[in-house]
């Protein structure tokens, strides 16, 4: 009976009012520089249907472009709200949660009916001559989003002379989301000045 | 049993704690949500593997119905017509598979209270097609008035809808804990009672199916901005059947589930009754919860 009384609530627990709605295939770039880490560049492909309705949204002329007016306005109004979730964007350093204070450079664009943000985090780390780790996990806590990694090219390294540097691709489980249910993948990068 | 009823219990009301908010535009406390969501809840690893490829499979079908969309637009064909309503059909199903708390709802409705299975279908399909007919209504009325800001307006209007729904929920919730709490006088086995149908299902339906989806909204938008609206309200009614059908069969099988264990200890007769009461009242107290909690979610923000 207790058995059964499982079954359906595993069964249940999933859900109507479902989610996600929204699917991003993202990229990222860790970015490097003489000193160690630099940041994050993030670059979201967002699905065809949602950016559709974005770009009614936000392209105000019409024209099939973000132009600068526009860029703001969807800053404005769809994107600074984010903050609120971390820009969907979960690192750790050496083990500690980093909490991001800012974004830059943000760009907004359309490409053959899809929607793509670029933003880039800062988040700098002194490299030394010990191993330290940075892992960074892209998702959207409140699940209304699907962050994906992009099937090209889904991370890269920019300006690595000065560091040696190893990674992989790990399935965080212990910072499964949405109540637990997700698990995200992250990446995770251990990296030192080259000695 | 009691022990773990309540577990269960508070497993649903913390799962479902999330309204569906578009992050993007609407201001949230998810930081927080999200630390306390990792503390509480754990789900076992076979779970989240499904919900991993339920997500993928809805990311597929979104791709296909995206570019069928366009393909239709340019041909007119019946092939790919037909291929939009397969596609938006398990698209609807698989889409409410996903994590939320609907059918959470449904599941305490049908633990509450006395059915069968022609109601747990009727309930389904009401919250289904509702959910669904919502949103082509908020979408039609912003079409043949403002005709923009879609997004927007629709996220301030679902507000509106929500506090509403979320109302009758409690509403509901509390009317059946109600009704538990004047039948526990009654010694009467609840089994020789007739059944009547629809005492509480229709405006339950109502009340849950009344919020717009958001997944239908997205659809009928893209379809709008490429000037076929006719298909995306076709695709609409399908993925609304779709929903029907996910949630139907969670009617079924918790109705079915609750049948079997009252054949069990169908021999013992005053347990049968006890558990028949923890079933009534626990599921009438996860309704009124959830409904109270999710009100307290729209506000308190």
């Amino acid at each position: 009976m207790v058995y059964t009384l499982m079954i359906i609530t595993s069964f249940t627990t999933f859900s109507l009012l479902a989610h996600p709605h929204v699917f991003i295939d993202n990229r990222i770039s860790v970015v490097f520089n003489d000193k160690g880490l630099k940041g994050f560049k993030h670059e979201w492909f967002f699905d065809e249907m949602f950016s559709s309705t974005m770009i009614q949204e936000f392209d105000l002329d019409a024209d099939g472009k973000f132009n600068e007016k526009e860029i703001k306005g969807i800053v404005r109004g769809a994107f600074s709200n984010l903050k609120e979730h971390n820009y969907f964007t979960d690192i750790s350093i050496n083990g500690q949660r980093f909490k991001i204070k800012e974004f830059k450079d943000f760009q907004a664009k359309i490409d053959s009916g899809v929607m793509i943000y670029k933003f880039f985090i800062p988040c700098g780390v002194t490299a030394i001559r010990e191993n330290q780790e940075a892992t960074i996990a892209v998702y959207d806590p409140t699940y209304f989003v699907q962050v994906l990694w992009a099937s090209q090219k889904p991370y890269s390294f920019e300006d690595t002379s000065k560091v040696e540097l190893r990674y992989e691709v790990i399935e965080d489980e212990k910072n499964a989301y949405y109540y637990g249910q997700i698990i995200p993948e992250a990446l995770k990068i251990n990296f030192r000045m080259k000695q | 049993m009691r022990k773990i009823f309540f577990l269960i219990s508070l497993f649903f009301v913390l799962n479902s704690v999330i309204a569906q908010d578009n992050p993007f535009l609407s201001k949230g406390k998810t930081t927080s949500q999200r630390e306390e969501g990792r503390k509480t809840l754990r789900y076992p690893r076979f779970a989240q593997t499904i919900i991993g490829k339920i997500a993928l499979v809805q990311r597929s079908l979104n791709k296909h119905l995206a570019e069928l969309t366009k393909k239709i637009k340019e041909t007119k064909s019946t092939k790919i017509l037909f291929l939009i309503i397969f596609i938006t059909f398990i698209y609807g199903a698989v889409h409410a598979l996903g994590p939320g708390h609907g059918k959470t709802l449904t599941f305490s409705y049908f633990l509450s209270e006395e059915t069968n299975i022609k109601k747990g279908i009727t309930v389904g399909c009401i919250i289904g097609f509702l959910h669904a007919t919502s949103a082509l209504v908020l979408v039609l009325i912003l079409y043949f008035t403002i005709k923009k800001a879609y997004l927007n307006n629709i996220e301030s209007m679902s507000r509106t809808i929500k506090i509403i729904s979320y109302s009758l929920i409690a509403g509901i919730g509390l009317f059946l804990l109600i009704k538990n709490i004047y039948n526990i006088n009654r010694k009467k086995d609840i089994k020789d009672k007739e059944i009547k149908p629809f005492q509480s299902a229709i405006p339950f339906s109502f009340a849950v199916g009344l919020i717009p989806c958001t997944g239908a909204t997205i659809v009928l938008l893209f379809s709008l901005s490429l000037g076929v609206l006719k298909i995306g309200i076709i695709s609409t009614i399908f993925m609304a059947l779709g929903m029907a059908t996910t949630i139907s069969s969670v009617g079924i099988l918790t109705i079915l589930a609750k049948d079997n264990l009252k054949k069990i200890l169908l021999k013992r007769n005053t347990l049968n009754f006890i558990i028949q009461r923890i079933f009534s009242f626990g599921g009438a107290f996860l309704i009124f919860a959830l409904g109270v909690t999710l009100l307290l979610s729209v506000y308190v923000k």
